[in-house]
């Protein structure tokens, strides 16, 4: 507690402050456009982080990367294209709020559900630091296949009334992964001769293509002028405070899976926000209404999204073993500081790692300050008529789909996913599933190639996964799901045709 | 003879229809693209082609199933409205974008996105009823394009030092 205050006290002064409020306002406005991602802008801002000294600079990156995985929320609030993977789910219902004129009521419960869950995720880190580290030692290559599969069973729940459609657009998904390099043998496969996709499909011109680039054919094609009617609502701050007063219980749960999930690494806020979306919906008393605008799946999807950026930090500072590429990109700055990650980071340099986790708090806090001003310019963006906006859109989708592999490759990539994700709008198969599997067939190919490595040492396949409780565990978990989908598919359809016919009568 | 009412006529004369729809041909597609990719996983060495032939399979069975699903299901009586104007706009919409790519692979993303933009601001608005896109002329859209055009380049080129696709203009 002591070297935590003291923490506090290192970086509670003008310049960390300014340097601070500065890197969120520009993490908000790099996670918010399509394409640019909290690594790219975590990168750019390295020199200059090294240029301030190590609680500084770390502050600085910290407060990007927490900024810039709230801001992937607006764009998928507003225009329906995820900033960021994690944000996906955050799209499934906030759009809908948009579309209805709500879109204030969805993006101030996204700032504070991302808040809360930041806030929460950073308390864990501190709290428990080195028993977490730990823990991510206990997962395997059978856990991670386990958890992917969960991932990809909370997609089929969450496709309601086309359960079989949002599971055949997760395997398209899934299928496009494998395209490239096996991620366990290293050989080439599914490349058909075309030399570009030996790198496989990258993920962000992919997801670009998917609902960018398809969200801004959908706009040019519409025949009104606006996306939505934008009004700002009055009351609506103290409306969601009420809100998330009701929810508290869905931003606690959220938070926990996104720390949890946040802590091993590879796993990624994707599976985290997937996971307590479809906890949300499930445990919902009105599970239709979610899809539709529902504000509970706003707060489950950002308050774990968010409360995975301190947590995936926990292998990174206790291990030396970055979680995801964010931590990868922190830990070589940590490291230019001349402060090696690990098991002695608490003694040996314990004055910045505790100054380093005060800031990820104060970030937080001042997201929360900023946040509130900017959601008030960013909802503006629907006052643009579709004209402007689509073609504007397209050109910043060029952009972000070169930006990720500086290659014309990844904006071609974006396009053939793009026609592919406004074929799937107009057929009426969800897209967001597809999506999914592209981000989670690498985890679970990796996983269970290496698993199947591993059973082949033992006597028996069966023995092997008996010898793995927590894998066993996850399995349990994607079969209640499974079975939790269908109850509550079943609850939805009767609930509907008992009120068709007290309708008829 | 079994005399049908015409209920039931219509009913079984629907059911038989021989009806393939575009998304009919898109499940068919993917099934193929699934057996394509099963096939290329036979060659795979051990154990690393389990998943992907797992993919595959699973891939084709629900492509399968769909489509059985909606073999199955009673088919509505949807008008068929002709879309073909809708169907024009689109298509020129998609190539639109595909030239757009191409010109920026060969003149430059800034030159490229400006006449872009100029084209789809004049094409967009056509069916669109709002009187403040009827003021607007061709001055005005290039205008907006330029604007548009410098706004990219000022904060991802100056301001985040980024990478664009170049050619031979800029």
């Amino acid at each position: 507690m002591q070297q935590l205050l003291s923490g506090f006290s290192d970086i509670l002064n003008f310049q960390t402050i300014l340097v601070m409020c500065l890197a969120i306002t520009g993490g908000i406005v790099v996670g918010t456009l399509p394409g640019l991602s909290s690594v790219m802008a975590i990168s750019l801002m390295l020199p200059i982080a090294y240029g301030f000294g190590p609680v500084i600079g770390l502050s600085m990156l910290g407060a990007i990367y927490t900024a810039a995985l709230y801001g992937g929320a607006n764009s998928a609030i507003l225009l329906n294209t995820p900033g960021t993977p994690s944000s996906l789910p955050t799209a499934f219902d906030g759009f809908p709020l948009t579309k209805k004129g709500k879109a204030d009521r969805a993006l101030y419960a996204a700032l504070f559900a991302s808040v809360i869950g930041g806030l929460f995720g950073t308390f864990i880190l501190i709290a428990a630091f080195e028993p977490l580290a730990n823990l991510s030692l206990k997962f395997g290559p059978p856990e991670f296949f386990g958890l992917a599969c969960l991932g990809l069973c909370a997609v089929a729940a969450i496709s309601e009334g086309q359960v079989l459609r949002g599971l055949l657009s997760a395997f398209i998904g899934l299928l496009l992964s494998l395209v490239g390099q096996d991620p366990v043998s290293g050989d080439v496969r599914f490349t058909f001769g075309i030399y570009p996709l030996i790198s496989g499909i990258e993920i962000i011109p992919a997801l670009l293509g998917l609902f960018s680039l398809s969200q801004a054919m959908n706009i040019l094609e519409l025949k009104s002028s606006h996306i939505a009617h934008y009004r700002a609502e009055p009351g609506v701050l103290a409306l969601i405070a009420r809100r998330i007063g009701v929810a508290w219980f869905t931003l606690l749960r959220s938070s926990i899976i996104g720390s949890i999930v946040g802590i091993l690494p590879g796993a990624g806020g994707a599976i985290a926000s997937i996971i307590s979306y479809n906890e949300a919906r499930r445990s919902s008393k009105d599970p239709s209404q979610f899809g539709h605008g529902a504000i509970e799946g706003v707060l489950a999807s950002e308050a774990a999204n968010n409360a995975q950026v301190s947590s995936s930090l926990v292998p990174m500072m206790g291990l030396g073993i970055p979680g995801n590429v964010n931590a990868a990109v922190i830990m070589g700055a940590l490291m230019s500081f001349g402060i090696q990650p690990g098991m002695g980071l608490l003694t040996n340099s314990s004055d910045i790692a505790y100054a380093f986790m005060a800031s990820l708090i104060v970030a937080n806090i001042l997201l929360l300050g900023i946040g509130i001003y900017m959601v008030k310019l960013t909802a503006r963006v629907l006052l643009i008529p579709n004209t402007y906006l689509g073609p504007s859109v397209i050109a910043l989708c060029i952009v972000g789909a070169y930006a990720a592999s500086y290659d014309i490759y990844g904006v071609w990539v974006m396009f053939g996913m793009g026609v592919l994700g406004f074929a799937m709008l107009k057929l009426k198969i969800p897209i967001g599933p597809m999506a999914l599997g592209l981000v989670l067939g690498p985890i679970a190919e990796k996983g269970l190639g290496q698993s199947l490595q591993m059973a082949e040492s033992e006597t028996s396949l069966i023995h092997f996964a008996m010898s793995r409780p927590i894998s066993l565990g996850l399995f349990a978990l994607c079969v209640f799901t499974l079975f939790g989908a269908i109850y509550v598919e079943r609850k939805t359809r009767h609930a509907k045709a008992f009120a068709k016919g007290i309708d008829n009568d | 003879m079994l005399k049908l009412s015409p209920k039931e006529s219509t009913m079984t004369k629907t059911q038989l229809q021989f009806r393939f729809s575009i998304i009919d041909l898109f499940l068919v597609v993917i099934a193929a693209i699934a057996l394509v990719f099963l096939q290329e996983a036979n060659g795979l060495v051990k154990p690393f082609d389990t998943y992907p032939k797992l993919v595959c399979a699973s891939l084709f069975g629900l492509a399968f199933a769909c489509l059985v699903q909606r073999r199955l299901k009673p088919t509505s009586s949807q008008a068929r409205e002709s879309k073909t104007k809708s169907q024009i706009r689109t298509w020129t919409m998609i190539a639109g974008i595909g030239l757009y790519i191409i010109c920026i692979s060969n003149i430059g993303y800034f030159v490229s996105s400006f006449f872009y933009l100029v084209a789809m601001l004049q094409i967009g608005r056509y069916g669109i009823d709002e009187e403040f896109l009827e003021t607007k002329t061709l001055l005005s859209d290039s205008l907006i394009a330029a604007g548009v055009t410098t706004a990219i380049a000022i904060v991802f080129k100056v301001s985040l030092n980024l990478v664009f696709p170049g050619a031979w203009l800029f």
